[in-house]
């Protein structure tokens, strides 16, 4: 590592995962009870998070 | 015995390796203490996968025997970006567009197994009017449970200088040319608006960012570094939550100013008409490999060289709506070989950071085979008191060849300039330009505009 991460900068990563990691947990959850309303199995669900996982929906 | 390299002035921060120049070529060496990585990157799938989608530049492994030292793992050959431009000189949505590559390429790399050591704007350059990673050596081994080490450089190069674009004023993208690594935090978090602590992402990765680096400046790294564990997911999370943070910020310039970009005003179709036809034909007849379109407002006459093949057109406006409307219409037309920036010819970029060597001056980074000035001596000559002479001494070291269209005093635009201040300019007129722009070049065609008092000069290089 040869930049500087700066103290502040990591306490502030450190406090933010536990709510940041729940959020990524929490949204992928729901699209997949949102999918299986719409009939979608979860196969295909999954699938469709790894295609769509590196693409912004820019 | 091995030769010594002469590495780039902006190659020296990352042990990981550099780059440099030989026989006009432009090479990179990867450093031993870079192997596992290099390899990585190269085995786990994650330099084809960038590549393919045009996200990080390709290259080709070289054997460069004579370069060999202590040091050299192996010798790369980038693909050859045509024209380096820098953050200050982007417009609000080329900022942005780099900033969410920056993300994208994040996310993916995680995927691989692998995270950004770092995350500068200037690690990104505009190919084919799409965003690409430069440094094939930003890439790291991913260890689960690090933090982001570039969370901070992103903040301050890219989230920073759009907040405030979006937020405060679109200028203060040129703080970006003061501070070089990136705008500072705490100003930022000054800077902009009390309601923009209502913005979640703004909140944490600003205004709590800067309250965390002032609290914690005094913590000893080894004690942060023991605490700090960031899960794979909230990794993610943290891109994720950069990503909609970005992508919220918004910029657009009002609307009656957009308005004015589609007008050529002062001319009838018909005149327009002839002015296009003209300039697209001498621009034909010159056939350059590089064009630079000054004073391109929103990059209508840089289109017309769109169909020459290799051509590298850079589009530059001191106006940064122009810019972005230009950037725009490029990205919308899938118009690959032209390069929009926002330039102030009166105080163009310089070369700043250490020495004076990292980031080249707008001048070093040319010069071009043709320069188009179209409409812009009057803003130059009259707007800014530069004498005719001083015009062609900067123009002549920008292009071997040359097309202005000169606005005489005549022409209501420049009434308008004159309008309000005395007219001091006694050699402003068309023999003036001619005989000030002969010391440094020819004339070689002298063409009317129809239905107006406007002229077209081809002049070439002496």
């Amino acid at each position: 590592m040869y930049l500087d991460p700066g103290s502040g900068s990591v306490i502030l990563q450190t406090v933010l995962a536990s709510l940041l990691g729940a959020g990524v947990i929490i949204r992928v959850f729901w699209k997949k009870i949102k999918s299986l309303g719409g009939k979608k199995n979860l196969e295909n669900v999954e699938i469709e998070e790894e295609n769509n996982s590196d693409e912004f929906d820019s | 015995m091995s030769l010594t390299v002469d590495r780039l002035g902006a190659s020296f921060r990352d042990p990981s390796g550099f780059l440099f120049h030989r026989n006009g070529q432009l090479f990179r060496q990867v450093n031993n203490v870079y192997k596992e990585d290099y390899d990585l990157l190269m085995s786990s799938g994650l330099y084809e996968k960038l590549t393919q989608k045009g996200w990080l530049v390709s290259h080709v492994e070289v054997d460069a025997s004579q370069f060999v030292s202590e040091q050299s793992y192996k010798f790369l050959q980038p693909e050859k970006i045509k024209f380096i431009s820098y953050p200050y000189e982007w417009s609000f949505s080329e900022l942005k567009d780099a900033a969410l590559q920056t993300l994208r390429i994040q996310k993916t790399a995680l995927q691989a197994g692998m995270t950004l050591k770092d995350a500068s704007a200037y690690n990104m350059q505009f190919h084919n009017v799409a965003p690409v990673l430069i440094d094939t050596l930003s890439f790291t081994t991913y260890i689960e449970g690090q933090p982001w080490v570039a969370y901070r450089q992103f903040c301050q190069h890219f989230l920073a200088p759009l907040a405030l674009m979006s937020r405060v004023d679109i200028h203060l993208s040129k703080l970006l040319q003061i501070y070089i690594d990136g705008i500072p935090l705490d100003l930022t978090s000054k800077l902009l608006p009390r309601l923009s602590r209502l913005n979640g992402g703004l909140l944490t990765h600003i205004h709590l960012h800067a309250y965390a680096q002032k609290k914690y400046s005094a913590t000893s790294e080894t004690h942060t570094k023991q605490r700090a564990q960031v899960s794979k997911q909230a990794m993610i999370g943290l891109i994720e939550s950069l990503k909609s943070t970005v992508m919220k910020l918004t910029w657009k310039p009002h609307e009656t100013d957009w308005a004015e970009y589609y007008q050529a005003t002062n001319y009838s179709d018909k005149a327009f008409e002839h002015k296009k036809r003209l300039v697209s034909e001498l621009i034909h007849e010159v056939s350059p490999k590089t064009l630079w379109d000054l004073g391109a407002n929103n990059g209508e006459f840089s289109r017309l060289g769109i169909d020459l093949e290799d051509c590298s057109i850079i589009s530059s406006d001191i106006d940064p709506g122009a810019v972005e409307l230009n950037y725009l219409t490029c990205k919308k037309e899938h118009i690959k070989n032209i390069l929009p920036m926002v330039i102030d010819l009166t105080n163009p970029s310089p070369a700043i950071g250490w020495a004076n060597t990292e980031r080249q001056s707008l001048f070093q980074r040319g010069p071009v085979d043709l320069c188009l000035a179209l409409a812009l001596i009057h803003h130059l000559a009259i707007s800014n008191n530069v004498p005719l002479q001083d015009i062609s001494n900067l123009l002549a070291q920008s292009g071997r060849k040359l097309i202005i269209e000169f606005v005489p005093k005549e022409d209501s635009q420049v009434k308008r300039l004159l309008a309000s201040r005395e007219d001091i300019f006694i050699d402003y007129h068309e023999d003036g330009l001619i005989r000030a722009f002969s010391q440094d070049f020819l004339l070689e065609k002298q063409i009317p505009i129809e239905g107006t008092c406007r002229t077209v000069y081809l002049f070439s290089r002496k």
